[in-house]
């Protein structure tokens, strides 16, 4: 039994050995690990999806290597519904070596003002996450995460419509049509210039088309909009209420028919 | 008769004096070791100073069991103190290393290590030490227990 015994506390021995060392320079290895990020830049895609693009440098100094070296961004929104996400990977990154890498992450301005019309008139505080993971000698997972903050300013912030102005009685070879205009303004909030056009639709109170009108758009990031958009109007069916329907199309979104009710 | 009874407390004396003398060298080479670890671990326990606490804690309780088993050696009470040395290094890991799964703060990171696999390896070595304790015990009380011919 004494052999057994002795063996037993031999084998603990050397394991306990190994152990220690092995998680001691694993943990020292992250010590060594630098990880290094470039100035964050933004760019316009092909589809008018904002990229943002962080240039990302690692070198491992340490005595292990990295493995499943992974970024990973996602942006939510007050709601905690993801706006848009992406990850890059680098499958390894050996002792000695250093990587360069560029880590993408794509945001449809489109899409998500179309799904979460809130983003279009309402300015909200969007969160951005950002995971950094690896594992260091293949074995211990390693996690940072960060969470930021940042303002959505809305594109269409205050956007209101105010009821149709008829100023003058129909010519009488007008054929019941006259000349209405139509109070919009809003302000734009967002990080982007909105260029491109409003449509108006108008319906009285029993949805039938009153008239309709268009107008060009050119608002610059932070200014105001404020105009009278010209509607040509059957002078027969305007009533007190009804309901609006507009559709601003720009270089960045389009959205619309959005029904906006009226009454004078 | 009186000369063997002075010679037994002289012998009684002497093997005290070895176990303390052997118990505080084990106790201070232990200690000497931990505290060249602390010297390496600087920077981690700048990270983690509940960690450091943990570490002292243990290190703490596993010297006084230690020492204890040491002067009981020889004794019934030496492999008891034994088994539950290597329990108390089983019962530390589990509840002290919060699964295996270490999360801290740095100013507006969170950073999680997992360390599971480690734990998981540490456990089972420790239950290595507490079968080689068992079948100290076992043996000691075996080799009590054999007949001596008249």
């Amino acid at each position: 039994m004494n052999v057994a015994i002795r063996t037993v506390s031999i084998v603990s021995a050397l394991l306990w050995v190994f152990l220690i060392a092995f998680a001691a320079s694993a943990v020292f290895s992250a010590k060594d690990l630098q990880v290094e990020f470039g100035t964050l830049q933004t760019s316009v895609g092909a589809e008018n999806e904002v990229v943002l693009i962080l240039p990302v440098a690692i070198v491992n100094r340490g005595f292990c290597t990295i493995s499943e070296f992974n970024i990973s961004t996602e942006i939510v929104d007050e709601q905690d519904l993801t706006l848009t996400r992406g990850f890059t990977l680098v499958p390894r990154v050996g002792t000695g070596q250093s990587v360069n890498i560029t880590h993408q992450v794509e945001f449809e301005i489109d899409e998500n003002l179309n799904t979460r019309t809130h983003l279009l008139f309402d300015d909200a505080e969007l969160r951005l996450a950002e995971t950094f993971s690896m594992k260091l000698a293949d074995t211990i997972p390693v996690q940072a995460s960060l969470n930021i903050s940042f303002p959505w300013g809305a594109p269409l912030y205050n956007f209101t419509v105010g009821a149709i102005r008829i100023s003058r009685e129909p010519a009488a070879n007008s054929g019941g049509y006259v000349e209405g205009d139509v109070q919009v303004s809003f302000e734009n909030h967002a990080f982007f210039n909105i260029n491109g056009t409003l449509y108006l639709r108008v319906y009285n109170d029993a949805d039938v088309l009153v008239g309709t009108g268009q107008t060009n758009l050119d608002v610059p990031k932070n200014t105001g909009y404020h105009e009278d958009i010209k509607v040509d109007a059957w002078i027969l069916h305007v009533s007190a209420s009804g309901h609006y329907e507009v559709s601003v199309q720009t270089s960045m979104f389009s959205v619309g028919p959005l029904v906006v009710p009226y009454a004078s | 008769m009186l000369h063997e009874t002075k010679k037994d407390t002289q012998d009684c004396y002497r093997k005290f004096v070895f176990k303390a003398a052997k118990a505080t060298i084990k106790g201070s080479l232990f200690y000497g070791a931990y505290f060249l670890l602390t010297q390496y671990m600087a920077p981690i326990f700048t990270l983690l100073p509940t960690f450091q606490q943990s570490i002292e804690t243990f290190m703490i309780a596993y010297t006084v069991l230690l020492v204890a088993g040491e002067l009981t050696w020889g004794t019934m009470y030496h492999h008891f103190l034994n088994v539950a040395k290597a329990l108390f290094v089983v019962g530390y890991l589990i509840l002290s290393m919060n699964s295996g799964i270490i999360e801290y703060n740095l100013s507006s990171i969170r950073v999680t290590v997992d360390f599971r696999l480690i734990l998981t390896s540490a456990i089972l070595l420790s239950m290595l030490g507490v079968a080689k304790a068992v079948l100290q015990t076992v043996s000691y009380v075996s080799e009590r227990a054999e007949p001596t011919a008249l």
